[in-house]
């Protein structure tokens, strides 16, 4: 692997794991362990529990009378729908139509916020948040700590118990998107009721100094009951399975809010940056929506960049996101498709190494969230 | 016990009753992770040395696998149509791709031995 990459608090312990590690924008990280490889640890998350090091997301503060008024500026999500110890998905918009980046923004209360950015975005938000907060004149504190924060998740139908082992009390997640600071042994932790996999699980943030221990902790508490540590190969899948979009894959630069089907997180009652041209893309009408794609497992997978053809052979999309569903047991893929199209079970054809194989349409999730306990 | 000649692209050849069965090596394996899917010639195919014949998607990448000699397909093994964990678990035995008639017999002196083939991968190249 290339030794550029930055190897962060958990290096060791993954190393030890037998994980095999990949330079991933930038961090040495791990994308799967030993012997035990993507579809085990993916079952692992949907059926019991897994960890994940995700210490290569950023972390940016935001503090100040106006944080408030700042954040409602240049993220598209209302954040009056949420209080203290309150999180939201939420993007930045640009005034072209493209999207920053996709983002949780935490309130710890009016004055004072933070967001976890995708790692590949650290450096090109914080200039973001910074030319905005300057131009606007909101005189806001923003502070890039990313390199001081180490990040956990627990995820999957076991995590609270795994928590519940690790000496943590009164865990639950039953309230998804909440989060609040707590101290265990004398390690300050926030938990965070959050995730990337569509189960229920936790979002663990603490400081560099203390992360070895809290997943050595999390391990021991966890193994017991089966949990396995995870790496990004599975997150991948987990989080397309679950109908999550990737930066950079699904969304970038060129993707509005609207297209890439985020319109239940926009905020229509406020002002924010790019409101203009998402209000003109909603009166012309789209001219692509990002949908779902099926593939039948005998006929393989479709992957990033391959097209989408109608029965007539007319190129009408592309997959931006796509393999097989462990889960499922077939193809699935994110996909940017003529409106028109984007409906369930239209018949279409997605290139496969070179073939054009039957692929049917469907709307994400493919893996229904099962967020709260049935 | 035919012997195991690899080629530097990851495949094995190795001889069985007079022809070749064709695999990729457990070191590709490894770096491949769970594969999920093979696809496979048709018995009859001729495929140069350095021909892409076989296809095999894990669940991160797509890699094709190529011809370590002039070769003609006899059988393939249609067990990984339904079970292309089948590599994963034995590539050298079970996972097998292809058996092959060798078209240039002359070709096979310049395939690699195990040793030769795991020195290649230790240097990393």
């Amino acid at each position: 692997m290339d030794l550029q990459a930055k190897k962060l608090a958990l290096y060791e312990q993954h190393v030890a794991l037998g994980a095999r590690m990949v330079d991933f924008a930038g961090f040495a990280m791990p994308v799967w362990y030993g012997n035990q490889g993507i579809i085990a640890e993916h079952m692992a998350v949907r059926e019991g529990a897994g960890i994940f090091d995700l210490s290569h997301m950023g972390e940016i503060f935001f503090r100040g009378d106006r944080a408030h008024e700042f954040l409602q500026r240049v993220l598209c999500n209302d954040i009056r729908k949420i209080g203290n110890g309150s999180c939201q998905y939420t993007l930045l918009p640009t005034p072209e139509g493209g999207v920053v980046d996709d983002l949780l923004i935490y309130q710890t209360n009016p004055t004072s916020y933070f967001a976890v950015v995708n790692a590949s975005n650290i450096a090109k938000d914080h200039t973001w948040f910074v030319r905005q907060n300057e131009e606007g004149g909101f005189g806001v504190e923003i502070a890039n700590r990313s390199d001081e924060y180490s990040l956990i998740a627990v995820q999957g139908p076991k995590s609270e118990q795994v928590l519940s082992a690790a000496g943590f009390a009164n865990v639950h997640c039953d309230l998804p998107f909440t989060f609040r600071r707590l101290k265990l042994k004398d390690v300050r932790v926030f938990l965070c009721a959050t995730g990337y996999t569509g189960e229920r699980g936790f979002e663990l943030i603490v400081k560099n100094d203390g992360a070895a221990w809290l997943w050595e902790e999390l391990m021991a508490a966890g193994s017991p009951l089966g949990m396995m540590p995870v790496g990004l190969g599975a997150r991948d899948t987990l989080r397309l399975e679950a109908g999550m979009c990737l930066y950079g894959n699904d969304l970038d630069d060129t993707t509005s809010v609207l297209e890439a089907d985020l319109g239940w997180t926009i905020g229509w009652d406020k002002e924010f940056i790019g409101k203009e041209l998402l209000l003109r893309q909603q009166e012309e009408g789209l001219k692509r929506l990002l949908f779902g794609l099926t593939v039948d497992k005998k006929l393989g997978a479709p992957r990033h960049g391959a097209r989408v053809f109608n029965p007539e052979g007319e190129d009408v999309g592309v997959v931006t996101s796509g393999g097989p569903s462990p889960y499922l047991g077939r193809g699935i893929a994110f996909c940017y498709l003529r409106p028109g199209l984007a409906e369930e079970g239209k018949e279409l054809l997605a290139e496969i190494r070179g073939h054009r194989v039957p692929a049917m349409t469907a709307r994400p999730p493919f893996v229904k969230h099962r967020l709260y306990n049935p | 016990m035919a012997e195991y000649l690899y080629n530097r692209t990851h495949e094995y050849l190795v001889k069985r009753n007079g022809e070749y069965a064709i695999g990729i090596s457990e070191f590709a394996v490894q770096e491949l992770g769970d594969i999920t899917y093979v696809e496979l010639p048709a018995a009859g195919a001729e495929f140069r040395r350095g021909e892409a014949f076989a296809t095999v998607e894990s669940v991160k990448a797509v890699s094709e696998v190529y011809a370590p000699v002039d070769m003609a397909i006899v059988s393939v093994n249609e067990e990984l149509a339904g079970q292309p964990e089948l590599v994963n678990e034995d590539p050298l035995g079970n996972g097998y791709f292809v058996v092959v008639n060798a078209l240039d017999e002359s070709q096979i002196s310049g395939l690699m031995s195990l040793g030769d083939y795991e020195a290649m991968v230790k240097s990393g190249q």
